[in-house]
């Protein structure tokens, strides 16, 4: 049985080009249609973060947990708001393509738009809940310096790593609906497996080897480093983060690749 | 693949899911000791064609058939399982229109959602975007949600941007439905222009009107395989037949034969047969078709009465058919046939059922559902009615003269002489005259005369009426009357009864013809008499009366449009217009009347036309 062949002798047109002008739709309907009928709109971008900020605060209160000499408030917000991003850039990859079967069903796309979609979309919450950062910031009178420039690393590394299980989740996912609903959960217990309301330093040594497999380890501790100490990144900690980036782009590539062939079949 | 061919399939075979998973299930069940089966039903089976460039295909089949699949796979949206597909071009299915539409977004912000959807450049779209704009027809609505907007206007959006990309294939589903009749015939208007540019097309469709409006050539695809290939009807008349087929069991079921009655006579056979005396379950619409009744009796019987009922699948009876033309005894124990022949059976297509009934109040057989059979269009016209209704009359349609509504014949005359209209009633206002004054044209002229010439007409129109007064006149002698007039203020004021129209004679048309005309101080206000001559000649039947009187000169200086035509440019303005002029009279005032007919041939001033009119000298 020689398996079917789909020869398109006449798209030359298909390419980055396309990619990216389908994407850029997909970002502005996403953000437009978001908030155009919400009453705070954006603001919401800003919430998320801001309630976790409340109930560490609360949680810390009773743990009596170290902040590393930093203003508890700002150390946690600052990697709260990071991980906000990945972990809703993550959520929202999940039903994706579910979201879009009308569009699937339709049109032969790169069906990997619709995850770098939700990975794009969720980089303007990050940007909106940034700006409280940036108030909290002044407010502390934290300087910045150089170590700036890392940010915009991190994030992409970030937004790597959120695809890339992202692309697992929609794979999955299109095909039976558990993984989608299942993802909260799992984020929820990674947020605890990083350090956010907790120093890195405060993780037993023991465990340490272990809790270093956990990729969004450096990208967090990079982060709130970069911004709050002015401090470059541990360059140990992002070598793990990459291995793990790459690890989880090895099996979600191909993976996303063959399943979404044959998504239009199954939505 | 030849240059000409832009799609090919050969060999496609198409199962759906992962293929991961029926070879799993299979190698389980071989594991486990059972038949391994063919590990899932199959969308498309061994499904070969090729498709040139400006074709337009149609594909026919039922639900489930495969349609949709096939389109999805030469779309590229799903791989084929097996076999072998080639596209040549910029693929565009038009499957689910509005696929992708968010519903907070507006028409425009929608629209440039789907153009990147289908492939388009944020530059090509905002070039596309006025053209777009304007098919879709939304107006206002264009820049609101789309969360605001019904059905139609959703579809007219999406279907908008599908109209205007600039496609080389075409892939269209099922989604001429939408829209307002309007907008459907502009799809299709569409559809003809993408033909002529040599845009390929494949169209599937339930509505075989439109396939075979649309399309060249079309198949017929029945559980994933291509049964039939060839022109639009003759795939319409394979799949009806392939339809009949499936039916057979549910029509069985559903109608089941139900006997009753004395038994003495018994039907034992009804067959159908068709005009070369076959006997089927298909015939076509207005075919030669024979009944035959076969029956064996067991008494005898004096005149039996039998009665072929036809219901459609709604009970509803289409039609009987009774034997009263023959009368025969028939004794005890006799077997023989009755036959039923219609010469046009002009049944509308569908499926009938028959009841055939022997006697009438002593009810001998009673057979419920005896038969049934299918009837199929004999050409496209008989389906064109969306096979509504029960029957197909043979009509012949022709055009009759189109005539405008009065309210189109109003604004028709206001466009045509608005300003005349004003500066005639300015002047007359000006002048201070009075109603009563105008238009009294029998003061003038020699009334017994004008009578006797009009004597054997009945209907008359007077053109250029005024407020009415020569209609007045006329209707106490017992003539039917009615007039025009271009101004609106004279008939607000008129004093007959007769009717008068707001018109104008050189567009004026109505269904009526008159046996005369009167053309009362006219002729020399009209700014194309010829036009107008020729008009009144239409509204006249043969031999109909036309009275015109012409001033010597306009008895009034005013600065509007007036041209007193000559005698010799008159009589050449009747001739050329149709009509023979009997007689001229010369008025006291120093006037004409021309009294002419209707010339009999249409044509008669060919016969005139080497009479030259001397050239126009008098200028208003």
């Amino acid at each position: 049985m020689t398996k079917g062949r789909y020869i398109n002798l006449g798209n030359k047109k298909a390419g980055f080009d396309r990619f990216f002008n389908l994407l850029w739709a997909l970002v502005i309907r996403e953000i437009k249609g978001q908030y155009r009928r919400s009453f705070l709109g954006p603001a919401w971008a800003l919430l998320q973060p801001l309630f976790y900020m409340v109930i560490f605060t609360f949680v810390r209160g009773v743990l009596k947990i170290s902040s590393e000499g930093i203003p508890y408030v700002l150390f946690t917000y600052s990697a709260l708001v990071p991980w906000t991003f990945f972990s809703n850039a993550v959520a929202r990859c999940g039903p994706s393509v579910l979201q879009n079967a009308g569009v699937v069903k339709k049109m032969a796309l790169p069906r990997v738009v619709f995850p770098t979609a939700a990975v794009v979309t969720s980089l303007f919450d990050l940007l909106m809940s940034g700006i409280i950062l940036i108030g909290m910031m002044f407010w502390f009178h934290i300087r910045v310096g150089w170590s700036l420039i890392w940010l915009p690393v991190l994030v992409l590394l970030m937004a790597l790593l959120a695809l890339g299980v992202g692309m697992v989740i929609a794979a999955f996912g299109t095909y039976k609906r558990d993984i989608v609903f299942a993802t909260p959960f799992l984020m929820q217990f990674w947020l605890l497996a990083t350090p956010i309301m907790y120093p890195l330093g405060s993780v037993p040594e023991r465990w340490q080897k272990l809790y270093m497999l956990n990729p969004m380890v450096g990208l967090i501790e990079g982060f709130r480093g970069a911004l709050i100490k002015g401090a470059v990144p541990d360059f140990n900690l992002i070598f793990f983060s990459l291995l793990g980036i790459a690890v989880v782009w090895t099996i979600a590539w191909p993976l996303f690749r063959i399943m979404s062939q044959y998504f239009a079949d199954v939505l | 693949m030849a240059d000409d061919v832009v799609i090919k399939v050969e060999g496609l075979w198409k199962r759906y899911g992962l293929p991961l998973v029926p070879a799993v299930k299979g190698f389980a069940n071989r594991l486990l000791g059972k038949p391994s089966g063919d590990g899932g039903p199959w969308a498309l089976r061994d499904v070969s064609f090729e498709v040139k460039r400006g074709e337009t295909l149609g594909i026919i089949g039922r639900n489930g058939a495969g349609k949709s699949t096939l389109l999805k796979i030469l779309a590229g949206v799903t791989p084929p399982t097996r076999g072998k597909v080639e596209v040549r071009g910029r693929v565009f299915p038009m499957i689910e229109l509005n696929a992708g539409i968010h519903m907070e977004l507006t028409g425009r912000e929608n629209v440039r959602l789907l153009g990147a959807i289908m492939g388009l450049t944020r530059k090509e779209i905002e070039a596309k975007m006025p053209e777009i704009e304007e098919f879709c027809e939304l107006g206002e609505w264009f820049d609101k949600p789309v969360r605001m907007y019904s059905d139609g206007m959703l579809a007219r959006l999406g279907f908008g941007v599908a109209m205007n990309i600039d496609a080389e294939i075409l892939l269209i589903d099922e989604v001429l439905a939408v829209g307002d009749y309007g907008f459907r015939r502009k799809c299709i208007e569409r559809f003809r222009k993408l033909q002529t540019e040599g845009i390929t097309i494949l169209f599937v469709s339930h509505n075989l009107y439109q396939i075979r409006r649309l399309c060249e050539t079309s198949l017929v695809l029945h559980q994933g395989e291509i049964l039939f290939k060839g022109s639009p009807f003759d795939s319409f008349i394979f799949y009806e037949k392939l339809t009949v087929l499936e039916q057979h069991d549910r029509i069985i079921d559903l109608f089941p034969t139900i006997r009753s009655g004395s038994g003495k006579l018994r039907i034992t056979k009804v067959e159908l047969e068709n005009s070369s005396k076959q006997v089927v379950k298909t015939v076509y619409s207005g075919e030669q078709v024979t009944f035959s009744i076969h029956f064996v009796t067991f008494e005898p019987l004096t005149d039996p009465l039998f009665t072929i009922l036809i219901n459609n699948l709604d009970n509803i009876p289409i039609t009987a058919l009774i034997s009263r033309d023959i009368s025969h005894n028939l004794t005890s124990g006799v077997s023989g046939i009755i036959k039923c022949s219609i010469s046009n059976f002009d049944l509308a297509p569908g499926t009938y059922t028959v009841d055939i009934k022997v006697g009438e109040e002593d009810r001998i057989d009673f057979i419920q559902n005896a038969l049934y059979f299918q009837v199929l269009p004999n050409h496209w016209s008989t389906f064109v009615s969306d096979n509504v209704g029960f029957v197909v009359l043979r009509a012949k349609w022709e055009m009759e003269r189109i005539v405008p509504k009065r309210k189109e014949i109003h604004e028709e005359s206001h466009r045509y002489d608005e300003k005349i209209i004003e500066k005639i009633s300015t002047f007359q206002k000006e002048k201070n005259e009075p109603y009563s004054n105008r238009a009294v044209p029998f003061k003038r002229g020699n009334i017994k005369k004008i009578l006797t010439f009009l004597s054997n007409c009945k209907y008359i129109i007077d053109i250029g009426c005024g407020v009415g007064h020569t209609m007045k006149f006329l209707e106490e002698k017992g003539f039917e009357v009615i007039g025009i007039t271009i101004n609106e203020d004279e008939i607000n004021n008129k004093v007959c009864r007769s009717p008068v129209y707001l018109s104008d004679i050189h567009v004026f048309e109505t269904d009526q013809t008159f046996d005369a005309a009167i053309m009362w101080d006219v002729i020399e206000h009209l700014v194309a008499p010829i036009i107008a001559l020729k008009q009144v000649n239409k509204l006249l039947k043969v031999g109909g009366k036309l009275v015109v009187y012409v001033p010597s000169q306009h008895w009034q200086e005013c600065d509007y449009h007036i041209i007193v035509p000559t005698e010799s440019q008159m009589r050449w303005l009747l001739n050329l217009s149709g009509f023979v002029i009997l007689e001229t009279e010369n008025e006291k005032d120093g006037g004409k009347i021309y009294y002419a007919i209707k010339a009999e041939n249409s044509h008669m001033q060919i016969k005139q036309k080497n009479e030259i009119p001397e050239k126009q000298q008098s200028e208003g």
